[in-house]
């Protein structure tokens, strides 16, 4: 069997459901419907604060700017980290293996 | 006798109380002459501030995520480099002894697996006193080459259960209690 | 109206812009262009058309609420497949993961046929067993015929760990499927 070749086949785009545009048009309603805004929780509130702290002593940087880059680089550490343990626990799932069938 | 003896050890390390301020040390996995010549590397340097960081974006609600926020914590560093090549033979297996060099008296080596045609894998564990410390693994395919070195606190049976069995995604615990109301009965744990 | 209607009443920006102006006819329009890419994408992660149905419709939902920052016709195709594909990985990290048993994991496994009615199936079904970044790794290349670095862009992962996930994943389901070459 040819794998990559199965793999075209099988995953070729699958048509969206009947009336699926419709539903989407249907619940603009609520889409359109403005965001209620709540007070922000005492944690965000500190966060910003330390962040609009920063941005004086930085003088570049916009607080939305840093928080954003905190994020991105968090996330980046996340995937990177899952990445590792998962290449790691393969690893030892081989010597695992092994050991059962000794 | 041999997988009792292994079986033995894993168990007594996994179940030794471990000092949240145990320190580890950390190898250096860099091997130039491998980079230059693999066609992909996976490169990941996480050490104690980046670790927290990323732990702090891990889901809550994902098994293997919050495996991981478990079994970060402690942890000083997390650092894989994994080497890929094109065809067979194209790297010189003799490099893992400038890894294995590095490792002192503290370093003891738990398990080796060696395959002619698959995968060799070697596990060494770094010790003070009675705690780990510290992890390494040296994988070697016939067109991979991977090491990984964890320092701190490790809980190796953790980490070799933290996807499961055989890539299936664990079952999340909200869909376990459900699945054992509906069965009536306990179940089995699996990972 | 058909999924080409936004060309024929004039270029795709023009629709864009009307539709940012709460044109729901032009919104439609754009949503029957790109339904099935969205659609698809979800069902091949999720397997579950319910799921993929809902995630589809939310990605929509938040495209309409974004109109104002969709640049271009390639942007918007961009635009959709990251916006699918992070609310894939939102929805398995909510923990509503089909239930794969041991026994019915074991049934599909094994050696695949070409022959074999139930191939499409097989793989679908050990697409599931991988785990969600080599998951959407594959389906970005064979489903939506992206190059590696293209896939890097959209999933937002450096091209290495890109070719690493396909590399794994496809090494996984040769051995699930028992696949020799």
């Amino acid at each position: 069997m040819n794998l990559d070749h199965e793999l075209n086949r099988v995953l070729a785009r699958t048509s969206a459901p009947d009336g699926f545009a419709d539903r989407v048009v249907a619940r603009l309603g609520d889409a359109n419907a403005p965001r209620q805004r709540h007070w922000p929780a005492a944690s965000t509130l500190r966060r910003l604060a330390a962040a609009v702290t920063l941005t004086l002593a930085l003088g570049g940087l916009t607080a939305h700017q840093i928080v954003e880059h905190r994020r991105t680089e968090g996330e980046r550490a996340r995937r990177e980290l899952m990445t590792a343990l998962h290449i790691a626990s393969a690893k030892m799932r081989v010597a695992q293996r092994a050991v059962a069938h000794d | 006798m041999t997988r009792f003896l292994i079986s033995l050890m894993l168990s007594i390390i996994a179940s030794i109380a471990i000092p949240a301020s145990a320190q580890g040390t950390r190898i250096n996995l860099d091997l130039p002459d491998m980079a230059a010549k693999a066609s992909e590397t996976v490169d990941v340097t996480l050490d104690g501030a980046m670790l927290r960081l990323a732990g702090k974006f891990l889901s809550s609600t994902d098994a293997d995520e919050r495996a991981a926020k478990e079994m970060i914590n402690g942890l000083k560093g997390i650092y894989v480099r994994s080497y890929e090549f094109e065809h067979e033979g194209e790297y010189d297996k003799a490099q893992a002894e400038r890894i294995r060099t590095q490792l002192g008296p503290s370093w003891k080596k738990i398990v080796k697996v060696s395959s002619k045609t698959k995968e060799d894998v070697d596990i060494y564990v770094d010790t003070q006193g009675d705690a780990v410390t510290g992890l390494l693994i040296i994988s070697a395919e016939p067109k991979e080459f991977t090491v990984v070195n964890i320092v701190g606190p490790v809980d190796i049976e953790k980490l070799a259960g933290l996807e499961g069995q055989f890539g299936i995604p664990h079952i999340s615990r909200d869909l376990k209690e459900a699945h054992k109301d509906k069965q009536g009965k306990k179940e089995d744990h699996h990972e | 109206m058909s999924a080409t209607a936004p060309l024929l009443f004039g270029t795709l920006d023009a629709t864009l812009q009307r539709a940012a102006a709460g044109d729901h006819e032009s919104f439609a329009g754009l949503i029957r262009e790109h339904q099935d890419m969205v659609f698809s994408i979800a069902w091949t992660f999720l397997h579950d058309r319910d799921r993929a149905e809902e995630i589809a419709q939310e990605v929509f939902l938040q495209l309409y609420r974004t109109l104002g920052e969709i640049e271009s016709a390639a942007h918007l195709t961009f635009w959709l497949r990251r916006v699918t594909a992070n609310r894939c990985i939102d929805e398995s990290r909510r923990g509503r993961w089909r239930i794969v048993t041991l026994d019915e994991a074991s049934d599909v496994a094994g050696h695949a046929d070409e022959s074999d009615p139930l191939l499409g199936r097989k793989v679908r079904q050990m697409l599931q067993r991988l785990p969600a970044p080599q998951r959407l790794a594959i389906t970005m290349r064979y489903q939506e015929g992206l190059e590696p670095s293209e896939i890097g862009a959209v999933l937002d992962m450096p091209l290495n760990t890109v070719k690493s996930h396909l590399r794994r994943g496809l090494s996984a389901l040769r051995e699930w499927l028992g696949v020799t070459s």
